[in-house]
């Protein structure tokens, strides 16, 4: 009983539909947006999703969640090992920090921290394709812009979940 | 001073669960041996039947898409493949008389065949890798149907895909011809040259690689065939690669490379082969 009282239930609520979201967006990102490349590149949203937790979760939250899909991206991914989970711990916290001291909540700051995070993640994962393979840097950056570009307005809706998730604690 | 005291709050905390994690992803991932460790597998096997069925549902609106808005182009593309069939049935009738001949010549000269003996797997392609920095795929089958790291995987034709650089119990990753991390020793043209067909960034985007470091004194023209040589063993010699579509100088001038258009058209694949053994009787 006392340790059923020590569970903040409502705290393992909100994260259990912050990974049911990500689960969800993970799946999008890997069976349907693999597939469609409007600009030459994939879509890849999920380090917005992340950003948005930290937005409005704070650091710990952001840095927590970005571990388990950095996780999972590395899981589904060929050629990372570690790649993603670091980076987007770090977003995460990074997102967390900024709107602690710099940001407000509001969509647009939102936009402005989503698009930095998804340049940052794109940005990322081209670093060892530079570095292993002599790509040329021009090309790499030129990708990184355009996956940021296409993600950027499919990162819309994770704000105004994060929102509806993040408005329960509010209320509680 | 915010900065700060927000970092001595929480940087800790999280420096720890990222410490843990890295940890658990390296165990985890079987710290990319190929074999993948329980937890990508287990992974894996849970992602497998519900990308299989969103793979299913978008072949289903992408057939129904082409049926609507692609019909004339259909019509114009099933007139020129039945005009191929007829080149083709020709071909065939040749090719009969042909082999009867080689048979017949082959007891003359007492002569063994030569044939290649593939033991294939198919599979169908559940879900793309949606990295713009390599070119992959998965397949929904693994080690329980036979198939093992490094096996080769081509399509119905025999043109080469790519081959198995992970694997689950019941999946498979698939690193395809043109990632940047694709090295095969390759056979160029008539006079059978000899070069490494090597991923590059730039090419990758556009769906193509290049063959390089040719051997001395060896030329490659445009439009010459590229095969598998088989060095190393990685891949079964023969197997075609692709045409050579141009041919280009590096950035100092003195050394050349093809590039290549692969046979296999990878925007269009949903299905392949894995080779899981072969035999080459000479």
């Amino acid at each position: 009983m006392i340790i059923y009282d020590l569970i903040d239930l409502k705290k393992i609520r909100r994260a259990l539909l912050y990974i049911a979201c990500l689960v969800v967006m993970l799946y999008i990102q890997e069976t349907l947006l693999s597939r469609i490349s409007p600009l030459g590149v994939r879509a890849m949203p999920v380090p917005a999703f992340i950003a948005a937790i930290g937005l409005f979760e704070g650091g710990l939250w952001g840095g927590l969640f970005g571990v388990l899909a950095g996780l999972m991206c590395d899981m589904s991914s060929s050629g990372t090992t570690v790649l993603f989970t670091i980076s987007f711990a770090v977003l995460g916290f990074l997102a967390g920090l900024v709107c602690e001291v710099l940001i407000n909540r509001r969509f647009y700051s939102y936009m402005i921290a989503a698009a930095l995070a998804l340049l940052l993640a794109a940005v990322c994962q081209a670093v060892p394709v530079w570095v292993y393979h002599g790509a040329a840097p021009l090309a790499l950056l030129r990708t990184a812009g355009l996956q940021a570009a296409w993600s950027l307005p499919l990162a819309v809706p994770s704000y105004f979940v994060c929102r509806v998730i993040a408005g329960r604690k509010l209320k509680e | 001073m915010k900065v700060k005291r927000y970092l001595l709050r929480y940087g800790v905390k999280v420096a720890a669960v990222l410490f843990v994690a890295v940890l658990g992803v390296l165990i985890g991932t079987g710290i990319r041996s190929g074999l993948a460790g329980p937890l990508t597998d287990g992974a894996g096997s849970l992602k497998i039947p519900v990308q299989k069925a969103a793979t299913a549902l978008i072949d289903w609106m992408e057939s129904i898409y082409g049926y609507v808005y692609q019909y004339d182009r259909l019509v114009e593309e099933n007139n020129s493949l039945r005009a191929q069939i007829a080149e083709l049935q020709e071909r065939a009738r040749d090719y009969d008389e042909i082999a009867a001949e080689n048979e017949r010549l082959r007891q003359l000269q007492n002569l063994r065949e030569k044939h290649e003996d593939f033991t294939y797997e198919s599979a169908k392609i559940v879900s793309w890798d949606s990295s713009n920095y390599a070119s992959a795929f998965n397949i929904s089958k693994g080690s329980d149907q036979g198939i093992e790291l490094g096996d080769s995987v081509v399509t119905e034709y025999g043109a080469l895909v790519g081959q198995v650089t992970e694997l689950g119990t019941s999946w498979a990753t698939v690193r395809t011809l043109i990632d940047v991390n694709t090295n095969v020793g390759a056979l160029i043209g008539e006079m059978g040259s000899s070069g490494m067909v090597v991923g590059e960034f730039t090419l990758m985007q556009q769906g193509q690689t290049r063959v390089t470091y040719l051997s001395s004194g060896s030329q490659i023209f445009q439009g010459d065939e590229v095969l598998t040589s088989g060095a190393g063993g990685s891949f079964p010699p023969g197997l075609i690669i692709g045409e050579v579509s141009a041919i280009m100088s590096e950035a100092g001038g003195q050394t050349t490379y093809g590039v290549i258009d692969p046979a296999c058209d990878l925007s269009t694949l949903s299905q392949v082969f894995v080779i899981k053994d072969y035999k080459i009787v000479e």
